[in-house]
């Protein structure tokens, strides 16, 4: 068992497929791409019952694209979208998933200028016991 | 002017350069390569979590007085496209930054 958070992460991660990962702090190589990182962005906890058993959360999550195009990079960034966002969002889409603010596709000019991002804002809202933090209720 | 004698470094067989075969930006390659100052690396940048390159090659400027963005280039068996040319110092020399196709 895993903490909850790490739980709804690793549930993107798996929805998103081999290439994505939650445990890739360091770059990647340019072979590896594209690939994805699902991070963590905050995770808002509050209790949900009078006495504090039972606690909401609402976790930010971002699922962070990377890609590399000599021609068309934002065609590369929007095709990884397109294919990730069905497949994140496929029905029944777990603890309460779902897209959470403005979508970003950052494309920096250093290097070969062949390197872009596409950043999805993720949320998702799940109940714990507050005694019990690898447990999700629903 | 004072006209420097580059033929030193920008010699294939016993300088520093290496051959390159440049293909114009929407023309044919030309027939023979010509020799450049080429590094390979350039520098290691990471970009949004990425390690990524920068290669780049130096050459006299009048070997391609024409040199330009988008020109192709075959150096070493890799190809690569110019995506920015400006002088160095003082002009005589020409700097490519590419990128690889």
């Amino acid at each position: 068992m895993a903490l909850a958070a790490q739980q709804v992460a690793e549930a993107v991660r798996s929805r998103i497929g081999p290439t994505a990962y939650t445990d890739h702090p360091h770059p990647f190589a340019e072979a590896e791409l594209p690939a994805w990182r699902v991070v963590y962005e905050g995770e808002l906890t509050e209790g949900a019952t009078m006495d504090g058993t039972v606690v909401q959360h609402g976790l930010k999550l971002r699922a962070i694209g990377h890609a590399r195009a000599v021609d068309d990079l934002d065609a590369a960034l929007n095709a990884m979208a397109a294919t990730a966002l069905p497949l994140i969002f496929a029905p029944p889409v777990p603890y309460g998933l779902q897209p959470d603010g403005e979508i970003e596709r950052p494309m920096p000019g250093e290097g070969e200028a062949a390197i872009g991002a596409i950043e999805i804002p993720l949320r998702a809202i799940f109940f714990t016991r507050a005694d019990a933090p690898e447990t999700i209720l629903s | 002017m004072f006209l420097e004698d580059l033929s030193v470094f920008f010699d294939v067989a016993g300088g520093f350069a290496v051959d390159a075969l440049r293909t114009p930006a929407g023309g044919v390659a030309e027939a023979e390569p010509q020799a450049v100052i080429f590094d390979a690396n350039g520098l290691n940048v990471e970009e949004f979590d990425v390690v990524t390159q920068a290669p780049a090659f130096v050459v006299p400027a009048d070997t391609w007085p024409t040199l330009a963005e988008a020109d192709e280039f075959e150096i070493g068996g890799t190809d690569y496209r110019a995506r920015q040319v400006y002088p160095h110092r003082d002009g005589a020399l020409t700097v490519a930054e590419l990128v690889r196709v």
